[in-house]
């Protein structure tokens, strides 16, 4: 309802300021020229310890031109540290570019140099912030039970700010289901009433005041100590299959991701709002466009399926990153 | 101590060189016809090359060495009227009061002349400008409405938003930075129909100042400018009125004595009337738009050193559109109402202590509201089922009271102080929300900032006009003031100084000033619209300040017909505010100070002004070179980028010609750089979320701006005509107005947007609005 009427007012206020403007004006149309913006290599790669090397290399548009962004297939892209290359990373389909083993480490400063024909040479630095423990996530089931099919937990994570520095948080949850042998996953809702996720918003709904798949956050109000965030969210087992796994993903991300993501988060939702000023969205890119930005994550799984569901509930249990997982498989 | 102090202060202000008794010729200079005060009419000895001008309210003082037989001639004159001369001894201290005729040369048509005696290198002020509103009245307008904002923006140095509309960005400045004073009660937004229009009524206006730089001390409270308009008074010799007719307004103006030579009142109104034309036309929908204002003044002299005024204006905006549908079962009916204006009143009492020794205490009441909401209401089978209804109101109110002394101890000294106060009472914006219903939840909710913010302001001047040598000239002062806001409170000291020095024919005129504004405006768009939110400095968002040095040369020609100014100046701001990247005014955060980016901003450039003041043609050539720019750490990355209005070219030719007696031709062409705005040159593919690799990809399009404001907008560039054909007779007077807006029909870019045409070629078009816009008006006075 809050968003409804917010949208109306502001599309009837847009349209009533134009049609005023319009009564006493004879407006004319024409197309005009804009010059030509020449096409840039675009870098997206956001490097966590957990993942190996990847990258999406493609180039801009020009903002009249249209149809799908054109990957660029034939570069080369590496991971350099301290002047040595890190990692090769071999184009795999799709504009997509993937080291074959190697995986970023937390703390250390990169750089990525990625050429294409063309195109002068790309680059980037950043780095991947240590983890920041969850240290504990205490669960509790709100509403439901063993007799629903649906139940409302509220997870209080407790954590501590790394000190010394200025950290940015991102905080997900995750679902996964398995379908046919195949595990899928999905962005998982959920809700909190703690102001550090609601940077001002007022929600017409004052017990709800956060909700949605994802929240950044900075320390400024808990830097260099301990903090407990409290979330909750709803779990459904619509099939009855019982298989649903929840993950809480607290992960520390760098100043340049926080940026980038706050700007386009930004930009994506501003639309075309007549009373607000465009959005530049943070670019880190030498010679180029996009991101490359580090982060580093906890994970804990909060529901986890079949008997351990019947077993574990109220607890939260924390899980092998998928780095710990392959290593261990490799042993 | 203090008051010891004080006296022997004065008493070394008195003191002039020489040994002869020295006796004061004081008074007011007033229209002979109506009895109105002139404003900053000359006052001359000619022998002697002393002299003074009369002040904001037409007092005058002029000290002089005795003077026996008719050895001493006083001359005056004033922009328009007929110069006054007369000889005369001096032996003791002399009331005078002077009533000028206005110049009527023809028979037919007023043409504007004064004697060249206050020539511009005269004056130690720079960057100030008197424009009686006689002047204004020729220059053509859009839809024939005659404006005094628009009549600025065509000054050098200021700047006009875009097509049509009526505020003014001076010396790089926002809007909010300028001072703009009517009768001395602050205006807190200045136009009609989102700028098209300015408040203010000419019909009523006597006389405008307008100060862009080397402040005098006795102003303050904002960065950028000042316009200091004054009402007219009424005409205390006989009952006068006026009434026009033009195609989107009306006005009329009543004047007269209540008791003839003592008191008088002024009443002038207008209205615009597209919507009662409209009205007919419109069936079951209904819409429209008007705008009215009214102005009111009475003054009553109880003695020669005694006069009281009161004044008052008040003027509304109101778009407003109705929507209903009503079947055997059903009604459904949206309402939908945007409204806002002014109101400001104004008492002063004028008081001669002395014949040297002049005050002023004004009393003012100003508030600016803006309200928008709409309404929903749902009924079925005649019972009210849903009505949902959503309000914004923000606005700001002041109440003031000021005293002002004007102390003349003799001709080199013109020494002003006195101090104001000022209560604020903001009101930053709350949103109202109700929902009543059978299929809702009830809701009914308003929407933080609940409380308003209680501000006080207080400050304090004294500042000389002092004549050091012949080619000397001084005005340095100072202004301090206090603001406090709930545990808050700000001071600040602001030296002042101004000089001339003469070399040769030339003046050259330097100006060094500090300005503090404890008031921010927040504006979405900047150019003005009535949803910009006016805030108090608070502990987090600091006053704004200033810091401006101009330097210029000045002089006249062809005794003072024509005169020359050049200035160069450098300006720079501090603690200025933003919205925060994609916030607005509607966004419904607790508090605005979240909305908000702090940051900075300088201008600089230099100003060339040609005019002609007398003659059958009179007009001016002004050229602006100028640069501005804002610096905010968490806008544009940090990186300085242009400001909105940054205009690298400005050019104004104003000319009007009186072709034969009774027909008055005018014109104006304007040119400027385009705005920079901001504008996407590129797309490119963003990655969002953090489940990059191993869970899922998130894709979505980015727009890239290359810079914040990097985009030039087409450059702007206008001619008007216009013609007037003037019949007197005695007392009356008609006036047919024929004019052109826009004569040869540029098509000035208005906004941009992006479209596609044929099912996916993307284009980038712009809106255009006013083509060639003929209008015809019809005045008629008696």
């Amino acid at each position: 309802m809050k968003s409804f009427l917010q949208n109306q007012y502001k599309r009837l206020l847009a349209g009533g300021l134009l049609l005023s403007l319009f009564l006493v004006g004879c407006e004319t149309i024409v197309t005009v020229d804009l010059p030509e913006a020449p096409s840039q290599i675009v870098v997206n790669s956001l490097f966590n310890p957990d993942s190996v090397w990847m990258a999406h290399i493609s180039r801009s548009q020009g903002i009249l031109e249209s149809g799908p962004m054109e990957i660029i297939p034939n570069a080369t892209v590496e991971v350099w540290s301290n002047n040595t290359r890190i990692a090769s990373l071999p184009h795999i389909g799709n504009g997509f570019y993937k080291a074959a083993t190697q995986y970023p480490q937390a703390g250390q400063a990169y750089e990525i140099r990625v050429t294409a024909p063309g195109s002068a040479l790309a680059t980037a630095r950043d780095t991947a912030p240590f983890p920041t423990v969850l240290e504990r996530v205490d669960k509790k089931l709100i509403f439901g039970g063993i007799y629903y099919n649906w139940e409302e937990y509220e997870c209080t994570l407790h954590f501590t700010d790394p000190p010394g520095v200025k950290n940015y948080y991102h905080l997900a949850l995750l679902a996964s289901e398995t379908w046919q042998g195949e595990t899928y996953y999905f962005p998982y809702y959920f809700e909190s009433n703690d102001l550090l996720l609601n940077e001002g918003e007022v929600n017409l709904d004052p017990e709800h005041r956060f909700s949605g798949e994802e929240a950044f956050f900075d320390d400024a109000v808990f830097a260099d100590r301990a903090y407990a965030l409290t979330i909750s969210f709803e779990e459904y087992d619509y099939y009855d299959r019982d298989d649903t796994q929840i993950f809480i993903i607290l992960s520390t991300v760098s100043e340049a991701y926080y940026k980038y993501h706050q700007s386009f988060e930004t930009q994506r939702t501003r639309g075309d709002n007549p009373f607000s000023e465009p959005v530049m969205v943070y670019n880190n890119i030498q010679n180029g466009l996009g991101i490359f930005a580090g982060s580093s994550s906890s994970v804990y799984q909060v529901v986890q399926s079949g008997a351990g569901r019947a077993a574990g509930r109220g607890l939260a249990i924390p899980i092998l990153s998928v780095k710990q997982k392959n290593a261990k498989a490799a042993k | 101590m203090k008051t010891s102090l004080i006296l022997i202060l004065l008493s070394l202000l008195s003191a002039t060189p020489g040994f002869s008794r020295k006796f004061t010729i004081s008074g007011y200079i007033q229209d002979a016809t109506s009895g109105e005060r002139l404003l900053y009419a000359n006052i001359f000895e000619p022998r002697r090359q002393m002299g003074t001008t009369s002040n904001n309210y037409g007092f005058y003082s002029l000290t002089l060495p005795e003077t026996t037989g008719d050895s001493l001639t006083i001359v005056v004159s004033y922009i328009g009227y007929q110069r006054w001369q007369r000889k005369m001894a001096l032996t003791q201290d002399v009331w005078l009061t002077v009533e000028l005729q206005p110049a009527v040369l023809t028979g037919q048509a007023v043409e504007v002349v004064a004697d060249a005696i206050e020539r511009i290198e005269d004056s130690p002020q720079m960057s100030q400008i008197h424009i009686p509103i006689r002047q204004m009245a020729a220059i053509p307008a859009l839809l024939g409405e005659s404006d005094i904002m628009k009549v600025l923006q065509l000054l050098p140095g200021v700047q006009s938003g875009g097509e049509g509309s009526s505020g003014i960005y001076v010396r790089g400045g926002a809007p909010d930075q300028n001072l703009i004073l009517i009768d001395g009660a602050p205006v807190y937004n200045a136009s009609h129909l989102f700028g098209f229009f300015s408040v203010f009524n000419s019909d009523a206006i006597q006389n405008v100042n307008l100060i862009k730089g080397g402040f005098p001390a006795h102003y303050g409270g904002r960065l950028s400018s000042v316009v200091d308009i004054s009402m007219k008074e009424g005409n205390n010799q006989r009952l006068a009125g006026a009434a026009t007719i033009g195609l989107v307004a009306s006005r009329f103006l009543l004047e007269g004595p209540l008791q003839t030579g003592k008191s008088s009142f002024i009443l002038s109104g207008r209205r615009t009337y597209i919507d009662l034309i409209a009205r007919p036309f419109m069936h079951g929908e209904v819409g429209g738009y008007y705008f009215y204002d009214l102005n009111a003044k009475l003054n009553y002299i109880f003695s020669q050193n005694d006069r009281i005024f009161w004044s008052a204006y008040t003027g509304d905006d109101r778009f407003y559109a109705r929507d209903d549908y009503e079947d055997d079962t059903y009604f459904n009916k949206n309402e939908f109402d945007l409204g806002w204006g002014n109101f400001t009143t104004t008492a002063r009492w004028n008081h001669i202590f002395t014949q040297k020794l002049f005050s002023n205490t004004t009393l003012t009441y100003s508030k600016f509201r803006f309200n928008t909401g709409i309404k929903d209401i749902t009924k079925e089978n005649n019972q009210r089922t849903e009505q949902t209804r959503a309000e914004y109101d923000s606005g700001i109110k002041d109440y003031s009271a000021r005293l002002d002394f004007d102390y003349l101890p003799n001709p080199n000294h013109d020494v002003k102080f006195g101090a104001n106060i000022i209560w604020h009472e903001f009101n930053p914006g709350a949103s109202h929300f109700k929902i009543e219903g059978t299929d809702l939840s009830e809701l009914d909710t308003l929407i933080a900032p609940v409380e308003k913010h209680l501000a006080v302001e207080a400050s304090t001047y004294v500042e000389d006009e002092w004549k050091l040598s012949p080619r000397l000239n001084l005005n340095f002062g100072i202004h301090a003031s206090l603001f406090s806001v709930s545990d808050t409170r700000y001071h600040s000291i602001e030296p002042r100084f101004a000089l001339r020095y003469l070399l040769g024919n030339w003046a050259l005129k330097a100006s060094y000033v500090n300005m503090t504004q404890y008031i921010h405006l927040l504006s979405n768009s900047g150019i003005g619209l009535p949803t910009d939110l006016w805030l108090p400095s608070t502990k987090i968002v600091q006053p704004q300040q200033a810091r401006q040095v101009a330097l210029g040369l000045a002089r006249s020609f062809r005794n003072g017909q024509i005169e020359f100014s050049a200035e160069g100046y450098y300006k720079s701001l501090q603690n200025i505010i933003e919205y925060k990247e994609g916030s607005d005014f509607l966004g419904l955060e607790t508090d605005w100070q979240q909305k908000i980016e702090i940051g900075q901003g300088r201008s600089y450039g230099v100003e060339f002004f040609l005019q002609k003041k007398q003659g059958r043609t009179t007009g001016w050539l002004g050229y602006t070179l100028a640069w501005a720019d804002r610096q905010f750490d968490n806008l544009n990355f940090g990186r300085r980028f242009p400001f909105r209005y940054d205009r690298r070219h400005d050019i104004a030719l104003v000319l009007t010609r009186m072709i034969k007696p009774g027909i008055e031709l005018s014109g104006t062409w304007v040119y400027g750089t385009g705005n920079a705005i901001s504008m996407g040159v590129a797309r490119y593919s963003g990655v969002n979320g953090l489940l990059y690799s191993d869970f899922g990809d998130f894709w979505s399009e980015i727009i890239y701006y290359k810079e914040r404001n990097g985009f030039r907008m087409g450059a702007y560039h206008r001619l008007d005509l216009g013609i007037r054909f003037i019949k007197r007779r005695e007392n009356r007077e008609r006036i047919w107005t024929l004019g052109l807006y826009n004569a040869y029909s540029r098509k000035n870019p208005f906004f941009y947007y992006f479209d596609t045409e044929d099912g996916e070629r993307r284009v980038l078009k712009q809106v255009s609005l006013f083509p060639i816009i003929p209008a015809i008006s019809y005045s008629r006075s008696f």
